[in-house]
């Protein structure tokens, strides 16, 4: 009787502390993850002018490994903006803020090569949670 | 007939590069909330928001992905997402509106310029009109607008459940600010 007593208070305090473990978890770091798709900022473009509803069901909330060709870089918002071939649009990365001394030693035309999880798209299609896996310039 | 031609066209330069000096936009505003209560912080913010502005007519826009908003606790992300704005089905958030007073605005004046701003808000694919007090600044020839307020989960059909109910309050307080650049 006092073994399952001991046992049923073990698996109480267990539960517990894995609901706060839960609880208290951060969202996936995407450093850690691996990607589900590795499509260039083009490409990745082309799916989404062509039919944004299934683009977004595709690549929505997924990691995403983009290249391209940077067409701009904004650092006070730690954001690199890849060209889409198109005169307004483009592939919108936001970094994680702690990633801003990585972008400072980027510049425009750099070939570079980026992780993170697609949001969708409102002008740009839009990377989060952004970090560098390959600069190739 | 040259000359006419010339003339067409140097009025249709001027009107073009008019129009767009005065348009601004930016792809990387800012709108944060916080919905927390004593017993919770809840608080996320999104750094990817878009947003068009035209000096001349007042009007401005505001548009931002539901799924790009970060919160400390991953948990708390996936319930916001799946639960209660059901990302999926209602990817985008939105703001069209016009300033009521934007030529008293000076934009080549450095300031900080307050106004109020009328239009219809699209949350949770519930639109509202609403009337927002906001800033418009100047400052070393950039501008920005900056704006708080609040909303009623109600309002966007935003429902909670009973059990979480004494941790999400049922009023979101929203901020946006946005820094511009010329379209």
């Amino acid at each position: 009787m006092k073994r399952l007593i001991i046992l049923l208070l073990t698996l109480l305090v267990g539960a517990g502390l894995y609901g706060v473990y839960l609880f208290n978890k951060k969202p996936a770091d995407t450093h850690d993850e691996k990607a589900d798709f590795e499509i260039s900022s083009i490409d990745l473009m082309k799916e989404f002018s062509l039919d944004e509803d299934k683009a977004t069901k595709k690549y929505g909330d997924k990691i995403l490994s983009i290249s391209g060709k940077i067409s701009e870089i904004n650092q006070a918002s730690v954001t690199v903006f890849l060209d889409a071939s198109d005169p307004i649009a483009s592939v919108t990365c936001s970094f994680y803020a702690n990633e801003l001394p990585h972008i400072q030693s980027l510049k425009k035309g750099d070939m570079v090569q980026i992780k993170g999880k697609c949001t969708g798209k409102l002008t740009d299609v839009v990377l989060n949670n952004c970090v560098l896996s390959r600069p190739n310039n | 007939m040259t000359r006419f031609i010339t003339l067409f066209l140097l009025f249709f330069l001027t009107i073009i590069s008019g129009f767009s000096q005065n348009r601004y936009f930016t792809k990387t505003g800012l709108i944060s909330f916080s919905a927390g209560t004593a017993v919770e912080d809840v608080d996320a913010v999104n750094k990817s928001v878009t947003s068009v502005f035209d000096l001349t007519t007042g009007q401005i826009e505001f548009a931002v992905l539901i799924k790009g908003f970060e919160f400390k606790r991953g948990l708390m992300q996936e319930h916001f997402n799946e639960n209660y704005m059901e990302s999926e089905k209602y990817p985008k958030s939105a703001f069209k509106g016009k300033f009521d007073d934007v030529a008293k605005i000076n934009f080549k004046k450095d300031g900080a310029y307050p106004t109020m701003v009328k239009g219809t808000l699209d949350i949770h694919n519930i639109k509202k009109e609403v009337s927002v007090p906001g800033t418009i600044k100047v400052e070393n020839g950039v501008i920005s607008s900056d704006a708080t307020f609040k909303i009623s989960l109600e309002d966007f059909e935003i429902k909670i459940p009973g059990a979480v109910k004494d941790k999400i309050s049922p009023t979101v307080e929203i901020h946006v600010n946005c820094v511009y650049k010329v379209l």
